[in-house]
């Protein structure tokens, strides 16, 4: 698929803390929703933070938009909608004071359809308590939904949401998929979000392309169908459990039998065993794929 | 007009209620009640600009607040919170200079020998008390950004009203202390700011 690209980065590099972020090529594709996934330090929100234009301490190329701007241009950070985990607001802000700020902040921001998304997540706005209450009096769902109010009420082309499922529950997670589809679809092809996630099965429905990270670096990546025929998932016996596991990427095993992913090109190693496959979820792709790159002990039978 | 709204959203309506109204009610109440206590109303000054501030920017030098990641994700981010911290000063001085004087004229109308001073030494000691009083208040301020727990603020704001206190015990000609305020007033608000700015830029980049 020939795709146009919303993010290029070339040679990103980062070290702090013992950790190195090492990325050669990013390429973020326009017009999709992209999930990042990796486990707990794998450089996900180092990664996101500097994209959002928040760090900029990296070495490496960055460019925007079909590659015609920088973070230096300005204009850039008009066309980015960020949400983030941490101290996103001023520990003293109100929830008012949200809305009178990002008019500040943002010439794209519209008053009245963060009112309108508010009212949509739940928050009532119109309230006097709610105008008044302090944001580090919220819930950790309650400010994620005012983040995402507060950036889907901009116009922008490119939304970097940082954990946006995590602090939502299981109702408000599909009410987030359905806000991500209705502004790619909205935005007909020229509006991209670029999102990290733990909650794969989650987000799966709303994803469209997936990039695998791990130890600061990009172990996978690709469009999820293309992901989907890439890897195989195998079931078979327990008595082949040693010759699978030698072939598998990785492999979990029960009373009856095991289960697990390999590439399909290396499904032919498998012939005289009593397998079958499976097209795998992109959650089964994502721990398969990081169970081989992690440094975490990782238990086969 | 934008730099005073760049100073506005960052006050919450409890705060634009005490410092707008209540505080000025509460320094008219103690001047009619401590009439020939010139300096009643520069200490209090000290004390609810301090401890006011804590509503503002309360802790924003601290470590937990650095991130301000939704200023630094809008290009105007830094020039918002520059231009507000500008405002809060220029406001700052202005309460310190409305108080001072409309203390330093009460009493003096309630006690005529109060002040023998000529016009010269008048103004002097005006300029003086306000720009010293203003430099105690910027300094307490910056000193509580770097702590976001409202005790420390309110043990910072003790600490600048008895220092302003001893101050007044030390008898100097006005004549070349408002020089001397005047450059510290001027030095004061160029490190407050600088101190907030530089604060924010760091935060660009993890250590």
């Amino acid at each position: 698929m020939n795709v146009n690209n919303v993010i290029n980065g070339q040679d990103m590099k980062k070290k702090f803390h013992g950790f190195d972020l090492n990325i050669p090529s990013l390429q973020v594709p326009k017009g999709f929703a992209t999930a990042l996934i990796g486990e707990n330090g794998a450089g996900k929100t180092t990664l996101l933070n500097i994209l959002a234009g928040i760090r900029l301490d990296y070495k490496g190329k960055l460019t925007y938009f079909d590659e015609s701007h920088t973070l230096e241009d300005e204009t850039v950070k008009d066309l980015i909608g960020y949400t983030g985990p941490g101290n996103y607001y001023l520990p003293n802000w109100t929830v008012s004071q949200v809305k009178t700020i990002s008019e500040l902040l943002f010439e794209n921001f519209s008053p009245k359809r963060f009112d309108a998304l508010c009212e949509e997540l739940g928050i009532s706005i119109h309230d006097r308590n709610m105008q008044n209450k302090k944001v580090t009096a919220l819930s950790d769902g309650m400010r994620m939904k005012l983040m995402l109010a507060g950036v889907l009420a901009r116009d922008t082309k490119l939304l970097i949401l940082d954990e946006p499922a995590s602090p939502l529950d299981p109702l408000m997670r599909d009410k987030l998929c359905e806000l991500i589809r209705d502004y790619l679809e909205r935005g007909n092809g020229e509006t991209s979000v670029f999102f990290s996630t733990h909650n794969i099965s989650d987000m799966e429905n709303v994803t469209d392309y997936a990039i695998i990270m791990e130890h600061g670096t990009i172990v996978e990546q690709g469009f999820v169908e293309d992901l989907k025929e890439k890897y195989i998932l195998v079931k078979g016996e327990k008595e082949d459990i040693a010759a699978a596991k030698k072939i598998l990427y990785s492999c979990s095993v029960n009373q009856y039998g095991f289960e697990g992913i390999c590439l399909a090109s290396n499904m032919d190693q498998l012939a005289g065993m009593d397998v079958s496959f499976e097209t795998p979820s992109l959650s089964q792709i994502s721990i398969a794929v990081m169970k081989a790159n992690t440094k975490l002990q990782m238990k086969f039978a | 007009m934008r730099k005073i709204k760049s100073y506005l959203v960052f006050t919450s309506f409890l705060y634009r209620l005490m410092m707008f109204g209540l505080i000025h009610l509460i320094l008219l109440g103690l001047m009619i009640v401590f009439p020939f206590r010139p300096y009643t109303q520069a200490v209090f000054v000290v004390f609810f600009e301090i401890m006011s501030d804590n509503w503002l920017f309360g802790g924003i030098c601290s470590k937990d607040a650095q991130s301000m990641n939704y200023l630094k994700s809008s290009k105007k981010g830094m020039q918002v919170l520059k231009d507000g911290l500008v405002v809060n000063l220029a406001r700052c001085l202005l309460n310190s200079s409305l108080w001072i004087c409309i203390g330093f004229f009460y009493t003096k109308s309630q006690n005529p020998e109060a002040f023998t001073l000529t016009t010269w030494q008048t103004v002097c000691f005006l300029g003086a008390s306000i720009l010293f009083t203003y430099s105690l208040c910027v300094a307490g301020i910056t000193i509580s950004r770097f702590f976001s727990n409202y005790w420390i603020n309110m043990l910072i704001s003790y600490a600048a009203m008895i220092l302003l206190v001893l101050a007044m015990l030390f008898s100097l000609d006005a004549t070349y202390l408002v020089f001397i305020a005047l450059v510290l007033a001027i030095l004061v608000s160029i490190l407050s700011l600088r101190i907030v700015l530089k604060k924010m830029k760091e935060s660009y980049y993890d250590k």
